[in-house]
């Protein structure tokens, strides 16, 4: 796992980090994941040339479509690419008949209704908007309409669900652009094993996913091996759009929900209980931190995915809404001296991944007088100091005897303080402390 | 910066490469696309733009044979470095290009010729055109009207509309082409798909030597010698070997699996 | 003055210019007229009969692939743009007859 407390692993961190920072950097650039909201996810925005030629960039929500048609049906037979701008779609091919213009021409039925044409209702300048805009003001459909009506899963609409259930129907075949094929039989499904003990196998369905894309979306682009278990794929490569990241993340449930492939989640009780985690090896005074599965995961019941997000398993992940690189940044703040460290907590141990837990914890039993006395207490500790250093160093009079009543005035500060914390009950909210978790000091057992 | 440092920039470089996103699906490209080949080698330095070749416009009117065994063109952009003097002299583009050539009874336009003036411009950039509007795409739609279709690729079915006779491929060109014999066949034969469940294949060589005659395929595509020796990958044949030399760029897409792997397969 | 004598030689000389410049005048005449080069006919000879490769014998074979060897200097002294095409041509023709040679080898093997 991801303790490692010899003090020789200094020497591999330059490369570590390095490591870190690519990766975490990919992991921001093509994670869906900061889109976090159900009908923001699947959005795509196309902009080859609309910004260039006036108009807003396109704003595709995937989950209008993928309710009526296969993914095999736009991304096969129409032909779009699987990512942002590498299709190349212009007014002059939709008006062509080709990509959007394949339905969207004004004669195309679907749900009763013919399909407004892209691109040509140039006058009116009404139907533009419709696509080229990322407000929903212009847009007809409304997604939690929509989704009101659809089984949930834990990252919005349950599309497998919905669609066994019969509430959707995709089509697999788009008049003009689809040209049926005797199928191929199905490949069976696919035993995947997990790389960690700590989650299950995946038995990958063939058959679930033909449904929606054929072969050929897949093969041989997406996955170019011919041979069952040559491959191994990593989690680290998924969160980078490889493989099955191409959809999951994109369009289909996010690869945070491990359980949506990691069937039957290993039983917690078998955690590793006590991880050890380095703590800051040179600043004084601070030891590693020993971290307790059994409180975290059994007593709190917290997820696995709220520390451990998918692309390296064994390093914790920032919260949903903040990107990657927030944390593993480039240059950690003093007392930190690694990023990794500062994904931990940032310098002045305020925010970051165990802080900001805590923080959420102790904020609802906040007791503000408390934290007034918390907060104030080493500051005035600190302004007592500087006083007493000027005392010894100082020679301007003025200046010593304005340090004199600094002294006082904090000395008293401070005893006013300490008898209220002692009179009255501050227990019942425990503010996180750096021996809370630092407990270890170095070289002391 | 230090040895150290360079040493994991170089290794996160090695490691990052492969985990970079490249195996995104890409777009497919439209029927009036597919076989374009992007001929640059000489063109930008002339400050022409490059050439754009639509291979579907000349397969209709020739046998593959004739252009790449006969003229002599390469099967991979840029390694027969065409130069316009060539042309001139009445090879490769010229061969046909020469203003005198007909076809359907019109004369081909001269390509790059010694005399062109500033008003030639037009002609130049009827093949120096990349990066220009193409109005191809219109006349596409209107050569492919009579044609069966099929899926992907340019659309069409390329070999029914010859058996049809909506189009006649000629096979000879006047003074390049050698007069030949007919082609006596090599036999069809199998070959056994690997992944159990893939349809086995049953390769023609009547179909294949049609358009291409026996030099275009061997011994530069197809080295093996012995039956049965070779065993071709999918793996390779993605990446251009092989059958790939030709489908996927000119040739119907190798996503049409069912072309190729058509026989039931034996119950094992 | 032509008389008797000088009649018969004259015309003997003046039968036998016309007859050489009858000859002769396709090597006057434009370069697309003219008689293929040697080594253009030789091309045209070896190189036609790769339709009919799989029926030839390893002899047959062998000599083919003899002849495209022989070529290959003739054709590499020509102008840049003729020794492009025609070696590739030839390097193609070479490669089957080659080829078809090696399998047949491959085949009496067996």
């Amino acid at each position: 796992m991801c303790s490692n407390p010899r003090s020789r692993k200094a020497r591999s961190e330059p490369g570590l980090l390095v490591l870190l920072v690519v990766c975490g950097s990919l992991l921001a650039a093509n994670s869906a994941l900061a889109q976090s909201s159900p009908s923001q996810y699947g959005r795509v925005t196309l902009d080859s040339h609309s910004t260039r030629a006036g108009l807003g960039p396109v704003a595709f929500d995937h989950w209008l479509h993928r309710a009526r048609f296969t993914c095999r049906v736009c991304h096969v037979d129409i032909g779009f690419a699987m990512q942002a701008r590498a299709t190349g779609i212009t007014a002059s091919t939709n008006r062509a008949g080709y990509h959007c213009g394949a339905c969207h021409n004004g004669k195309t039925v679907v749900a009763g209704q013919p399909v407004f044409a892209a691109c040509s209702d140039f006058a009116s300048g009404k139907q533009c908007a419709r696509c080229h805009s990322s407000d929903n003001a212009a847009r007809t459909h409304n997604y939690d309409a929509f989704a009101a009506k659809l089984p949930m899963g834990a990252y919005g609409v349950d599309w497998e669900e919905a669609e066994s259930s019969g509430l959707i129907k995709p089509v697999d075949f788009i008049e003009g652009a689809s040209i049926r094929k005797p199928a191929l039989k199905s490949q069976e499904d696919l035993p995947l094993k997990a790389r960690v003990k700590w989650v299950s196998d995946i038995t990958f369905s063939h058959k679930k996913h033909t449904a929606w894309n054929g072969c050929e979306l897949c093969h041989p682009e997406i996955f170019p091996a011919t041979q069952k278990g040559v491959v191994r794929y990593s989690m680290f490569q998924i969160s980078s759009s490889q493989y099955c990241g191409a959809c999951h993340g994109k369009v289909s449930f996010p690869v945070n929900a491990c359980s949506g492939c990691h069937k039957n989640m290993k039983d917690k009780t078998s955690l590793q209980n006590v991880v050890v985690l380095p703590g800051p090896q040179k600043a004084a005074g601070f030891g590693s931190v020993k971290f307790m599965h059994k409180t975290h995961v059994g007593d709190r019941n917290a997820k696995c995915e709220a520390c451990h997000h998918p692309s390296k398993p064994q390093k914790p992940r920032t919260e949903a809404e903040q990107g990657c690189s927030d944390c593993h940044t480039r240059n950690p703040v003093s007392p930190m001296k690694t990023p990794l460290r500062a994904a931990f907590h940032n310098s002045g141990a305020t925010a970051g991944i165990c802080i900001n837990c805590h923080k959420d914890e102790n904020s609802k039993n906040l007791n503000n007088d408390v934290e007034f006395i918390r907060t104030m207490m080493p500051r005035q500790q600190a302004t007592m100091d500087a006083a007493k250093a000027q005392l010894v160093y100082g020679r301007d009079s003025e200046m010593r005897q304005l340090a004199q009543e600094i002294i006082r005035e904090q000395q008293s500060n401070i005893e006013q303080m300490e008898l209220w914390l002692k009179e009255h009950d501050s227990t019942s909210w425990a503010p996180v402390k750096c021996r809370d978790c630092h407990k270890k000091m170095n070289n002391q057992p | 910066m230090n040895a150290r440092i360079l040493a994991a920039f170089a290794l996160i470089l090695v490691l990052a490469s492969p985990s970079l996103p490249q195996s995104f699906k890409k777009k497919r490209p439209l029927p009036y696309e597919f076989g374009r080949v992007v001929l640059g080698s000489g063109s930008t330095r002339t400050g022409l733009a490059p050439v754009v070749f639509e291979h579907w416009f000349h397969r209709a009117r020739f046998s593959c044979r004739v252009c790449h065994v006969d003229i002599g063109f390469a099967m991979k952009t840029g390694e027969t470095a065409i130069k316009a003097a060539d042309n001139m002299r009445g090879y490769y583009c010229g061969a046909c290009h020469n203003g005198k050539m007909l076809s359907e009874g019109r004369p081909v336009f001269e390509a790059c010729s010694k005399n062109a003036t500033a008003d030639d411009a037009a002609r130049c950039e009827r093949c120096h055109s990349s990066g220009k509007p193409l109005k191809l795409e219109n006349e596409f739609a209107q050569f492919a009207r009579p044609f069966p279709k099929e899926r992907f690729g340019n659309g069409l079915d390329w070999q029914q509309a010859e058996e049809l006779g909506i189009i006649q491929p000629a096979d000879f060109v006047k003074g390049l082409s050698i007069k030949r014999k007919s082609l006596s066949i090599q036999q069809d034969f199998a070959l056994d798909a690997k992944l159990a469940g893939m349809p086995d294949i049953i390769f023609s060589h009547k179909k294949h030597t049609v358009w291409n005659g026996c030099e275009l395929c061997h011994p530069e595509i197809f080295m093996g010698v012995k039956k049965g020796a070779s065993r071709y990958t999918m793996v390779s044949i993605f990446e251009g070997k092989s059958c790939g030399a030709c489908h996927n760029t000119v040739a119907f897409p190798l996503m049409d699996c069912q072309r190729c792997h058509s026989t039931p397969p034996v119950q094992r | 003055m032509v008389n008797g004598k000088t009649t018969a030689p004259l015309l003997l000389t003046c039968l036998v210019l016309c007859c050489l410049l009858a000859a002769a005048e396709p090597m006057w005449a434009g370069a697309a007229t003219a008689e293929p080069e040697n080594w253009q006919k030789e091309f045209d000879d070896v190189c036609s009969k790769t339709q009919d490769a799989m029926i030839f014998s390893q002899q047959e074979l062998k000599a083919l692939v003899d002849r495209c060897d022989a070529l290959e200097p003739q054709i590499a002294r020509l102008d840049e743009t003729r020794k492009k095409v025609y070696l590739k041509r030839l390097q193609q023709c070479r490669g089957l007859y080659s080829y078809v040679l090696e399998s047949k080898k491959q085949e009496s093997k067996k």
